[in-house]
């Protein structure tokens, strides 16, 4: 696999009850993959532990057969090559739309960087924008940027927090398929947390359903989500 | 989670400066409380016998009565300015920030040259109204005095904090008081002081310490407490054991102080159930109420600073011709260099203990900040005494090196007193920034440190500006410390100030005061400049 997260236990500091316990988890290269739960499952936890945002109690997490975590190494996360989006995107407020987007390349020449940068923004349609400040954009103008920033260090995987929860509704249908579209050229294993099932039904391939730190179903989207909805409905309030 | 894995999470470099910053706050603490255990010597026995009463009494007496006074005086004010309007209340609400700017032992020898028999109102009594006053009435070099010196000078740290918590914090509770039917008085005892207990109290004990450690004024009144006790035993009778046990006794009388605060405090913590505070809204005072309340918080500026201030301004045209160019441009020089050179490596070290703890909660990021609360609850006579122990325990484990009496014993004790104000500011500045900027940073490939310079660092700097200026304040009014650690034969403003005045030179002692007064108002004016952009 890809990616593995065997018996991973996790409880955040002070806390008596574990978050996760025991949690397994297993993703193909290239593939799109939705954990859905409801607030508290903690299914942003798990994209934190794949960042190397925070330390499991226990377990071993893998990624492309290299151990990212275990009793003996932790791989911090800028050495990861793993992308995050955030659930509000962590737009650094200070700098421009093009400096937020090359941020992250190091090394490069300058050429080399706005190649880089015209590629990204082409990506996200945003060239129009790339001299504006965070808060001259719009919410999913933001969330561009914001997965801009991540793709253009050509990340090995994709992690999306709540990528649409900022928006409002309307808003929200009119970017799934854009955000759908970018990550179809982007052509990168995904995986993208969220308690809205139509974000999972317009942009995953696969589900993993969580409820109170345990996975209660998972498999492609046609065999979970499409044909028994009401199963995973049960899954999420009990 | 287990130690190695704890260990590998948090193995970085800003863990190892915190844990030996933390380290260096806590050793002078550490040789005091272990002076309380070791043998009595003979003067210890005579003080225990003969004076300890008077000293616990007369600093009981001074630190709750001052506190309680200044913390009434403070909260009407706060309550004034933050829920009504009347005239000149913006700039009321500034000027009363400035007694801040004015140290106590400043306002001591003011007051003592105003009210005693040469002074300007006894004068102008005797002259044109050819009446004697009763000199009992107008001397105020007692108990009573030191408590209308410390509540005037003190009373911002109430009124501060008070009305910042209301201006934010308290307007749902108070509208619905107000919808609900009730008047004024029944808010301001039923609603305000309940919401803001906590500020209060924080705010009073604030003021406690700050009279606990005083030594100008209650050496300038004369009035027996643990302060003076100190200086009397280091300098008078030169007895080192002594001075240790004083200052560890000391150092449990605040002890008992912050648990006091914390009992008044109850369950309560300063901090709003939620984020979705509004502004209160307040109310236009009409007829005779807003003249009282203008002439109100008008009486308690002119009395804090406005009086003193022209006395002083009085004073210093009085002496002009007989001020000593050279000496008072080296204390400003001397004071400048001492302030800036602690103020930096305090600034720095906050930084570093700040961004450590925000990156992990839990046991030890609480008990660093615990630490340096601690320590900047300890009076500067005591935090002096336990670092002239431990730098004399260095030098005899370095032999040939001679620390004691320099600047750097001098600066590391500003470190050690000064520390928690610094980060104070700065972990309030990464609060408001939150971790979402940082684990960004870290996700596209750059590590805590890089993460902290390219993207923390420029979006905290009004909170680091703010450390620099309230460290940089609290140095340049700092007695005590200075007095007993400053190498021989260097002055700074404050020290310089206080030997004029001790020697009865007071309107010599007034050049240098205004000059601290003005570097004091200055910092207080850029601080409230660099707040209000903040709150914009």
């Amino acid at each position: 696999m890809y990616i593995s997260m065997k018996q991973v236990c996790f409880r955040y500091e002070g806390s008596k009850r574990k978050l996760l316990d025991n949690f397994h988890l297993s993703v193909e290269k290239g593939a799109r993959v939705c954990i859905l739960g409801e607030s508290g499952s903690g299914k942003s936890t798990v994209l934190r532990l794949l960042a190397g945002l925070e330390m499991p109690e226990s377990g071993v997490i893998e990624m492309d057969q290299r151990v990212l975590v275990d009793d003996k190494q932790m791989v911090y996360p800028e050495h990861r090559g793993i992308g995050m989006v955030f659930q509000d995107y962590a737009l650094f407020p200070h700098m421009t739309v093009s400096q937020n987007i090359t941020f992250g390349l190091k090394g490069k020449s300058k050429a080399e960087k706005q190649e880089l940068l015209d590629e990204m923004l082409d990506l996200v349609d945003l060239h129009a924008f790339c001299k504006r400040y965070p808060h001259e954009l719009s919410g999913g103008q933001q969330q561009r940027v914001a997965i801009a920033r991540a793709l253009i260090l050509k990340p090995k995987l994709l992690l999306l927090d709540e990528p649409l929860s900022n928006l409002d509704e309307s808003l929200k249908e009119k970017i799934r398929p854009e955000l759908k579209a970018i990550l179809d050229r982007a052509k990168i294993t995904t995986i993208f947390v969220t308690h809205d099932k139509n974000d999972c039904v317009q942009l995953a391939d696969y589900i993993v359903v969580m409820n109170q730190g345990c996975v209660t179903r998972c498999g492609l989207l046609d065999e979970v989500l499409i044909r028994r909805p009401a199963q995973v409905e049960f899954d999420l309030v009990t | 989670m287990n130690h190695s894995r704890k260990f590998q999470f948090f193995r970085n470099g800003w863990g190892i400066g915190s844990t030996i910053i933390m380290l260096m706050v806590l050793f002078p603490s550490m040789f005091i409380l272990s002076g309380l255990i070791t043998p009595a010597s003979e003067n210890w026995t005579h003080i225990t016998k003969y004076l300890l009463t008077d000293y616990i009494l007369n600093s009981t007496i001074l630190v709750l009565t001052s506190a309680i006074l200044a913390t009434v005086i403070g909260v009407s004010l706060a309550w004034l300015i933050a829920a009504y309007e009347f005239p000149f209340r913006t700039a009321l609400k500034f000027l009363l920030m400035l007694p801040l700017a004015i140290p106590p032992y400043i306002a001591a020898y003011t007051y003592n040259g105003l009210l005693n028999y040469t002074g300007v109102i006894q004068t102008f009594l005797r002259n044109h109204f050819d009446i004697q006053v009763s000199q009992q009435l107008f001397d105020i070099m007692n108990m009573r005095g030191a408590i209308f010196i410390f509540a005037l000078c003190l009373f911002p740290y109430v009124y501060l904090i008070t009305a910042s918590y209301l201006e934010k914090q308290s307007a749902a509770m108070i509208e619905s008081a107000r919808m609900l039917g009730k008047g004024s008085f029944e808010i301001f005892f039923r609603v305000v002081i309940p919401l803001a207990r906590v500020a209060i109290v924080g705010g009073g004990s604030l003021v406690a310490l700050e009279v606990l450690s005083d030594y100008g004024v209650v050496k300038y009144f004369g009035i027996e407490t643990f302060s003076v006790s100190i200086f009397t035993v280091w300098f008078g009778i030169a007895d080192v054991d002594a001075a240790l046990k004083l200052s560890g006794v000391m150092m449990l009388f605040v002890m008992c102080i912050l648990l006091l605060e914390k009992w008044l405090r109850g369950r309560r913590k300063y901090a709003p159930s939620t984020t979705k505070a509004k502004p209160l809204k307040r109310i236009a005072l009409t007829g005779a109420k807003k003249w009282i309340a203008f002439s109100f918080c008008l009486t308690v500026f002119a009395f804090s600073f406005l009086i003193p201030v022209l006395q002083l301004l009085h004073w210093a045209y009085l002496s002009f011709d007989r001020l000593d160019a050279t000496v008072l441009a080296g204390a400003v020089a001397n004071s400048f260099v001492t302030t800036v050179v602690a103020a930096v490596p305090i600034v720095i070290a906050a930084i570093i203990v700040a961004n450590f703890n925000r990156s992990r909660s839990g046991f030890w990021s609480s008990l660093f900040a615990r630490m340096m609360s601690l320590a900047y609850s300890i009076p500067g006579s005591v935090v002096a005494i336990g670092v002239i122990t431990l730098f004399v325990a260095v030098e005899r484990q370095l032999a040939g090196v001679f620390l004691s009496g320099t600047i750097l014993m001098l600066v590391f004790a500003y470190f050690v007193r000064f520390l928690a104000i610094g980060y104070n500011s700065i972990e309030t500045g990464f609060e408001k920034l939150g971790k979402k900027y940082t684990e960004a940073g870290r996700t596209i490939g750059y590590g805590m440190t890089q993460t902290f310079f390219k993207i923390d660092l420029p979006l905290i700097k009004p909170a680091v500006v703010a450390a620099f200026i309230l460290v940089f304040i609290d140095i340049m009014k700092e007695l005590p410390l200075t007095l007993i650690l400053r190498p021989f034969n260097y002055h700074t403003l404050a020290t310089k100030t206080f030997e004029y005045a001790s020697d009865e030179m007071i309107h010599e002692a007034a050049i240098s005061a205004l000059l601290i007064i003005s570097l004091c108002f200055v910092s207080i004016l850029l601080l409230n400049r660099l707040t209000n952009r903040g709150n914009a």
